[in-house]
C-alpha cells in the first residue's frame, strides 16, 4: 500500500496531517466501515458532553462532519479500494482527538478533521461534499 | 453557605484582611490537594497589587455578596449614597469596542486619529504599527489608545521605549493632554532609583508606567534581565524603525529586546514615519514584532497584503490636510534666488582645485596627466567638495587628516599634490569670511534675528560637527554674545548647539528650552541628531538649512521638526546655496535646486520621500545623487528611481497601499461589526449635574453647553464630582490638612493633602514605601503642592502654551477628567466610605411602598482578571410577589435618585436583608446570561483568529521543514531551523495558555456586588 500511497494520496494537507492520516489509515485498514461509523457517532456524543464544560466546542461542525461521513458510508461501494483506504483513515482521524487541533480543547478543534475529510473527498471525486468551517462559526 | 465552593478565576476572596480577585489557580502539590492562588487586589489598599497565596499557608475565604450588610444612609440628601454610587460607576471598566474619548483629554481628536483608536480596539489583542508620515501627531494617537485601554483595565502596566532625545517630550505630552503619568527612567532617574530600592529588586515591579530609552536599556545590562521577567499590558516603541534590526537582526540588541517585549505584553504599539527601507524583510520584521503569527516566512520576505492587513496605518499629510484645518499651516519656501549667493574669489580658488581633482579622478590621471590609480574615489571626487560646500573648517579637517595618512602610508599617491594645494588654499579661509556665512547673516536679518531676547526662534541644521562648531563661534562673535561649549550650559544661552554626543539629560533640556517662550535660547544649531521625532514647532517656524544634505529623506525629516500637526504659523524654510563659476561644478546647482523642488513636491503628495529614489537610506541617496547626478552631470537624476533600486521597493509600496484600510473598510467596521458588550445599561444617563458644589441640584446633561456623546453612566460631571467628593471627604475627616478648594474663573485649585501627596509620589515625600503604581512625573508637581484643574480644554491649551513660554514642557493646568490621578484618588477614597461587605440603604417616595430595589454591578472577568463584561442593573421586589429586572439607569430614573432628599425615614432593614440572597442569585443569573451571549458573539471572532494562527503555523512549519530537508538534518542551519520550529510551538502554546485562555475566556463564575438598596416609600 505504501507505494500506492506515495503515488496516490490526498493533496493539500500539511506534512504532519498526511503522516498522521497515513498512520491511522494503516491502523484501521481491516476495520469494518460500520464499526468506524459507530466510533464517529460516539465521538460526536463525546463532543456534546465536552460542550457542556466548554462552550467553545463546536458540536454543530462536528455533527456536520459526521453527517458527511454517513453519506460517504452510504456511497461506500462507489469508491475504489484506495479511496476506501483513505476514507477509513479520514473517519479514524475524526475519532482521534489528539490530532493537529485537540478536538475538545480548541475553539477550532474540528478544523483539521474537516481539512483531512475535504482532502479525502477531493481524492474520491466528491468535492461537492466538502465542508467550509466558516459556515459553522455562528453559535 | 454551608459548603465552600472550589476557588476559581473570577472569584472574589478575602485573605489577610483584604479583598482579592482570583486570576489563576494552580496546584501547589502533586496530590492536587493544595493550590497556589494568583490574586489581584481589589480592595482600597491592595488595588492593583498582585499576590500568590498558598492554600496550605493562608485561609482564603470567598466573598459572599449574599451576606452583604445594609447600612441606613443618614447623610443629608443621601450625599453618601450618591457619592458612593458615583464612585462605583466610575470604577466600572469599559468593555465596549467603540472608542469614547469625549472629555478624557485636552485634544481635538481628528477623524484619522480616532480611526487609529478604532482599529486598535477592534483587535482582540491591540497590536498596531502607526506609520503615518512625519508630523501627523502619532504621540497623540498613542495617548488616545492608551487612555481607551486604561478605561478597559488593559493598560495598568505600560512601558514606553523612546529615543533619548524624545523621553521628556513624550512623557509630558501624555501628562499634559491625557493626565497619563509615566515615570521617566533616564540616566538620572535610574541613579535615583538605585538609591531607593535594593539592587536585586525589579524596578518594573515598583513602577507600573515607565518611559525609558532603548540606549539606557541596552547599556544597563541588569535592567534587561528585569525586563525579561516582567509582563506588560502595553508596550509602546517610538521610532520603531530603530529596532527593526540590521541585516542579521538576531545580532541586533535592540531588535532582540523588542522581540522579548513583544512576547511579554498584551498590547503593543509601534510608531515610525519610515516603516521600511524598501526591502520586504524590514517591514515584515516590524509587523512580526507586533505579532509573530503574521508572516510565515522565517526570513520575512514572503508575505501578502492579506497577511499584514489591519496591523498598520500609513497616512500622509495630503490625506489629512483638509481635516487638520488650521492645525497644519501651509509652509513657505523663501525663493532660492534670495537664498543663493556667489562664492568669494578665495573660495573660487578652492572650487577650482576641487574641479581639477574631480576631473583627474574621472579621467584616471594624475596632476601631470599621467595614468594614475585613485583610492577612495568617493571622498576625493565629491566628498571633499561636499565638505567644502558646508564650511572651510569641515573640509580642512578632513584634508589634513588624509594628507598626513597618505604621506606616511602612500607617498606616491596622486592625491598628494592636490591635497597640499587644497590645504594651502584652505588655510586662508574661515567660515566667518565665507559667502555662505554672509548669506546666513542676511537671512537672519530678514527674519529679524539679532541675538537679543526678542529675536524670533530659528532652527539651523548643518551636516557636520566641524561646521557646527565654527558656525556657533562665528555667530557668537558676529552678534557679540557670550557662549559656552559645555553641554549643561546649552539650555541657558542665546545660541545652543545639540549633536549626537550630548548626554540625554542635557539634550532634552536644550530641546525643551528651545520650545519654551521665556528661555534664553533663540537659535538652535543642530546636526541631524535633532531631525527625528522631536517637536520644535511650538515656538519656532523658521528653519534654515545651512548646508544641503544630498538626501530627500534627511531634508523631509529636518523640515518635519517645525512643519507638523499643531503648527499655527506658516513655517518658513530657507535652503542656502552658494554658486561657483568653476565650469565643471556649475551644473551642480541645478541638481541642488531640483532636490529642493522634489522635497516640496513630496510635501504635497501621498508618497513617502523615500519613494522618489527608492533607496530608503540617506547615505545611499547621497552616494547616488553624487555619482549618478553630480559626477555624471545629469540634472535629471531625481526624476526617476535609482537604477540600483530594484522593483522590490515599488512592489512593496503597492502592497502596503493595498493592505492599508481605506475609509470604506473603517466605515464597514464601524457600522457592521457587532458590539460584543454594548447593552442598554451602559447607555447615556441624562442626569448629570452642571451645578458644582450643590449636591441636591442635579441637572440634565443636555443643559451643558456642549452636549457630550459619551456612553458612560454618570450622576455627576467631572468638576461637580471633584468638588463634591473633596468637600464630603474633608467634612467627614474633619481633617485640617484638607484645605478648601479655591475656584478662580475656569480654574480649580486643590492643595494636595498628605495622603494624596504620598500616593502621587511627591518629591518631598520621604516615606519608606514608594507608591510606584500611582506616582506622577516629578516635573508635574506644582509649587506648594497646589494642583490646578479646569474643565476647559482651551484653558489647558493656553496653559501648555504658557508653559512653553515660561517653564518648559509641563503644563500648570490640567483638564479635570475622570482619568486624572486626583479624581482617581477621590474615587478610591469614596469607595472606602462603606466597610467591606456593607451597602447603603435609602428610601424614595417615587417608588411604590414596599418595593425594594437592589442595585448591582456585575462583572464577568477573564481568568487573568481582565474585565470582559461589566453591567450595572437593578432587581426590584414588589409587594405581592412582583419582580422586575432592569438596567440601573432606568431604576435610578424611576426612583428620581438625583432629586431625593433624606426625610429621616427608618428603612425596613429586616425585610431588605432577607431578600438579599434572592436578589444576588438573580443578579448572578443575569450575568451568566450575559456571559453566554458574549461567548456566542466572541466565538466566531476567536475562531477566525485561531484559524489565522493555525494557517501561519502550518505554512511556517512546512517552510522550515522543507529547508531542513534540503540541507540535511545535521547542517548547522538545520539545527537553527529546528529551534525555530520549537520556538513557534512554544509561542502558540503560550498564546493559548497566557492569552486566549486567560484573557479572552470568561471565568467560570461571574461576580456581582450589591452597591445600593432603595426602599419604596410612595
Amino acid at each position: 500500500m505504501s507505494d500506492q500511497r506515495d503515488l496516490l494520496s490526498p493533496l493539500g494537507l500539511s506534512r504532519a496531517q498526511l503522516e498522521l492520516l497515513s498512520r491511522l489509515a494503516d491502523e484501521v485498514r481491516e476495520c469494518s466501515v460500520i464499526e468506524l461509523q459507530e466510533r464517529v457517532r460516539e465521538h460526536v456524543a463525546q463532543a456534546f458532553l465536552a460542550q457542556a464544560r466548554h462552550a467553545f466546542v463546536n458540536t454543530r461542525f462536528a455533527k456536520a462532519i459526521a453527517d458527511q461521513l454517513d453519506a460517504v458510508v452510504l456511497d461506500w461501494q462507489a469508491f475504489t479500494p484506495i479511496g476506501q483506504y483513505w476514507m477509513r483513515g479520514a473517519m479514524q482521524y475524526f475519532v482521534h482527538s489528539d490530532d493537529g487541533e485537540p478536538d475538545f480543547a480548541s475553539v477550532i478543534g474540528f478544523e483539521d478533521d474537516s481539512e483531512v475529510l475535504n482532502a479525502c473527498l477531493q481524492f474520491v471525486g466528491r468535492h461537492e461534499w466538502q465542508l467550509n468551517p466558516e459556515d459553522f462559526d455562528d453559535v | 453557605m454551608s459548603e465552600q465552593p472550589p476557588l476559581s478565576p473570577g472569584m472574589r476572596v478575602l485573605c489577610r484582611d483584604a479583598e482579592w480577585l482570583v486570576t489563576r489557580v494552580d496546584p501547589s502539590d502533586y496530590a492536587n490537594t493544595h493550590h497556589a492562588v494568583h490574586c489581584l487586589g481589589v480592595d482600597d489598599l491592595s488595588r492593583g497589587h498582585e499576590c500568590i497565596f498558598l492554600t496550605q499557608l493562608d485561609e482564603i475565604i470567598p466573598v459572599d455578596p449574599r451576606k452583604t450588610q445594609l447600612v441606613p444612609d443618614t447623610s443629608s440628601g443621601f450625599r453618601l449614597s450618591k457619592l458612593f454610587l458615583e464612585a462605583q460607576l466610575r470604577q466600572m471598566p469599559a468593555t465596549s469596542i467603540e472608542p469614547d474619548l469625549d472629555g478624557l483629554g485636552a485634544f481635538k481628536p481628528m477623524k484619522y486619529q480616532v480611526d487609529a483608536v478604532s482599529l486598535a480596539l477592534k483587535q482582540l489583542r491591540p497590536r498596531l504599527l502607526l506609520a503615518d508620515s512625519v508630523g501627523l501627531g502619532k504621540t497623540i494617537q498613542v495617548g488616545m489608545i492608551l487612555t481607551e485601554l486604561m478605561r478597559r483595565g488593559r493598560a495598568n502596566r505600560i512601558l514606553v521605549l523612546a529615543k533619548k532625545s524624545m523621553l521628556t517630550q513624550f512623557q509630558s505630552e501624555l501628562w499634559n493632554r491625557f493626565a497619563l503619568p509615566l515615570v521617566r527612567l533616564d540616566s538620572a532617574g535610574i541613579a535615583k532609583l538605585r538609591l531607593r530600592i535594593p539592587a536585586n529588586k525589579n524596578p518594573f515591579e515598583v513602577y507600573h508606567r515607565v518611559i525609558i530609552s532603548i540606549d539606557t536599556l541596552k547599556n544597563v545590562g541588569s535592567y534587561q534581565h528585569f525586563l525579561e521577567n516582567t509582563r506588560w499590558d502595553v508596550v509602546v516603541i517610538d521610532e520603531a524603525h530603530n529596532v527593526a534590526g540590521a541585516s542579521i537582526p538576531e545580532r541586533h540588541l535592540a531588535y532582540r529586546l523588542a522581540r522579548t517585549l513583544s512576547r511579554k505584553t498584551d498590547s503593543m504599539l509601534l510608531t515610525t514615519a519610515t516603516p521600511h527601507n524598501g526591502k520586504r524583510e524590514t517591514f515584515g520584521r516590524l509587523i512580526s514584532l507586533l505579532d509573530p503569527s503574521t508572516i510565515p516566512d522565517p526570513l520575512f520576505r514572503e508575505y501578502t497584503a492579506e497577511d499584514i492587513k489591519g496591523f498598520f496605518l500609513m497616512r500622509f499629510k495630503e490625506d489629512v490636510r483638509d481635516e487638520a484645518g488650521d492645525e497644519m499651516s501651509e509652509r513657505q519656501v523663501v525663493p532660492l534666488t534670495s537664498t543663493t549667493s556667489d562664492a568669494t574669489p578665495a573660495e573660487e580658488t578652492v572650487y577650482g582645485i576641487l574641479a581639477e581633482l574631480r576631473k583627474a579622478v574621472t579621467s584616471k590621471t594624475d596632476a601631470d596627466d599621467r595614468p594614475a590609480v585613485w583610492k577612495n574615489q568617493g571622498l576625493i571626487q565629491y566628498g571633499l567638495y561636499k565638505l567644502f560646500l558646508s564650511s572651510p573648517e569641515a573640509c580642512r579637517n578632513t584634508v589634513q587628516g588624509r594628507l598626513q595618512r597618505e604621506s606616511a602610508e602612500n607617498p606616491d599617491s596622486p592625491e598628494l599634490p592636490y591635497l597640499k594645494r587644497l590645504q594651502q588654499a584652505l588655510s586662508k579661509l574661515t567660515l566667518k569670511d565665507s559667502a555662505r556665512f554672509q548669506l546666513l547673516i542676511r537671512q537672519l536679518k530678514d527674519i529679524g534675528w539679532n541675538g537679543t531676547t526678542s529675536s524670533p526662534r530659528v532652527l539651523i541644521f548643518t551636516e557636520y560637527r566641524n561646521t557646527q562648531d565654527a558656525l556657533a563661534d562665528a555667530l557668537v562673535r558676529h552678534f557679540k554674545l557670550v557662549h559656552s561649549d559645555k553641554f549643561e550650559d546649552q539650555a541657558n544661552q542665546v545660541i545652543a548647539t545639540i549633536h549626537g554626543s550630548c548626554p540625554d539629560v542635557h539634550l532634552m533640556k536644550t530641546i525643551e528650552a528651545f520650545g519654551t517662550g521665556t528661555a534664553p535660547v533663540r537659535l538652535l544649531l543642530a546636526t541631524d541628531v535633532a531631525s527625528e521625532g522631536i517637536n520644535l514647532h511650538h515656538e519656532c517656524h523658521n528653519i534654515i538649512h545651512y548646508d544641503l544634505p544630498w538626501s530627500i529623506i534627511t531634508l523631509i525629516q529636518r523640515n518635519g521638526r517645525i512643519d507638523r500637526f499643531g503648527q499655527h504659523v506658516s513655517p518658513v524654510l530657507r535652503y542656502l546655496i552658494v554658486n561657483t563659476q568653476q565650469g565643471l561644478l556649475t551644473g551642480d546647482n541645478q541638481i541642488f535646486q531640483r532636490l529642493v523642488d522634489k522635497v516640496e513636491e513630496i510635501n504635497h503628495s501621498t508618497r513617502q520621500g523615500e519613494s522618489v529614489l527608492k533607496l530608503y537610506d540617506p547615505e545611499a541617496e547621497e552616494r547616488y545623487i553624487a555619482e549618478a547626478g553630480i559626477l555624471s552631470g545629469n540634472v535629471n537624476v531625481l526624476e526617476k528611481a535609482a537604477a540600483a533600486a530594484n522593483s522590490e521597493a515599488a512592489a512593496l509600496e503597492a502592497m502596503l497601499h493595498a493592505a492599508s484600510p481605506d475609509d470604506d473598510d473603517l466605515l464597514s467596521f464601524l457600522l457592521g461589526k457587532p458590539d460584543l458588550n454594548s447593552n442598554p445599561t451602559t447607555a447615556e444617563l441624562t442626569t448629570v449635574t452642571n451645578s458644582p458644589g450643590k449636591h441636591s441640584s442635579l441637572k440634565p446633561r443636555a443643559e451643558l453647553a456642549k452636549p457630550q456623546a459619551t456612553s458612560r453612566l454618570r450622576l455627576f460631571n467631572d468638576k461637580a464630582f471633584l468638588l463634591e467628593a473633596y468637600r464630603f471627604l474633608a467634612e467627614q475627616n474633619g481633617d485640617p490638612s484638607y484645605l478648601p478648594i479655591e475656584e478662580h474663573g475656569k480654574v480649580i485649585r486643590l492643595t494636595a493633602p498628605p495622603d494624596l501627596k504620598r500616593r502621587l509620589g511627591a518629591p518631598d515625600e520621604r516615606g519608606d514605601v514608594i507608591f510606584g503604581s500611582t506616582a506622577i512625573p516629578v516635573e508635574a508637581w506644582p509649587e506648594h503642592g497646589q494642583f490646578k484643574l479646569t474643565t476647559s480644554p482651551e484653558q489647558v491649551e493656553m496653559a501648555i502654551l504658557a508653559a512653553r513660554n515660561m517653564s518648559g514642557y509641563w503644563s500648570g493646568e490640567l483638564l479635570c477628567t475622570e482619568r486624572h490621578p486626583i479624581l482617581m484618588w477621590l474615587n478610591e477614597r469614596l469607595l472606602m466610605l462603606m466597610n467591606r461587605g456593607e451597602a447603603p440603604i435609602i428610601s424614595s417616595k417615587h417608588l411604590e411602598a414596599g418595593e425594594l430595589c437592589f442595585c448591582f454591578i456585575g462583572q464577568v472577568s477573564s481568568q487573568a482578571g481582565t474585565p470582559l463584561i461589566v453591567d450595572a442593573h437593578a432587581i426590584s421586589f414588589r409587594k405581592g410577589g412582583g419582580f422586575e429586572h432592569r438596567p440601573l439607569r432606568e431604576a435610578l430614573t424611576a426612583a428620581r435618585f438625583d432629586q431625593l432628599t433624606n426625610t429621616g425615614r427608618t428603612p425596613n432593614l429586616l425585610a431588605a436583608q432577607a431578600l438579599i440572597p434572592s436578589a444576588v442569585d438573580s443578579s448572578r443569573e443575569h450575568m451568566r446570561t450575559l456571559r453566554t451571549d458574549r461567548d456566542s458573539q466572541l466565538l466566531p471572532i476567536l475562531r477566525k483568529e485561531e484559524r489565522r494562527l493555525r494557517n501561519w503555523c502550518n505554512k511556517r512549519r512546512d517552510l522550515l521543514q522543507r529547508r531542513i530537508d534540503e540541507l540535511g538534518i545535521n547542517h548547522p542551519k538545520s539545527r537553527q531551523y529546528a529551534k525555530q520550529v520549537q520556538e513557534m510551538d512554544d509561542y502558540v502554546k503560550d498564546r493559548q495558555q497566557n492569552w486566549q485562555q486567560t484573557h479572552m475566556m470568561a471565568a467560570v463564575e461571574p461576580s456581582t456586588q450589591l452597591i445600593l438598596v432603595i426602599e419604596g416609600a410612595g
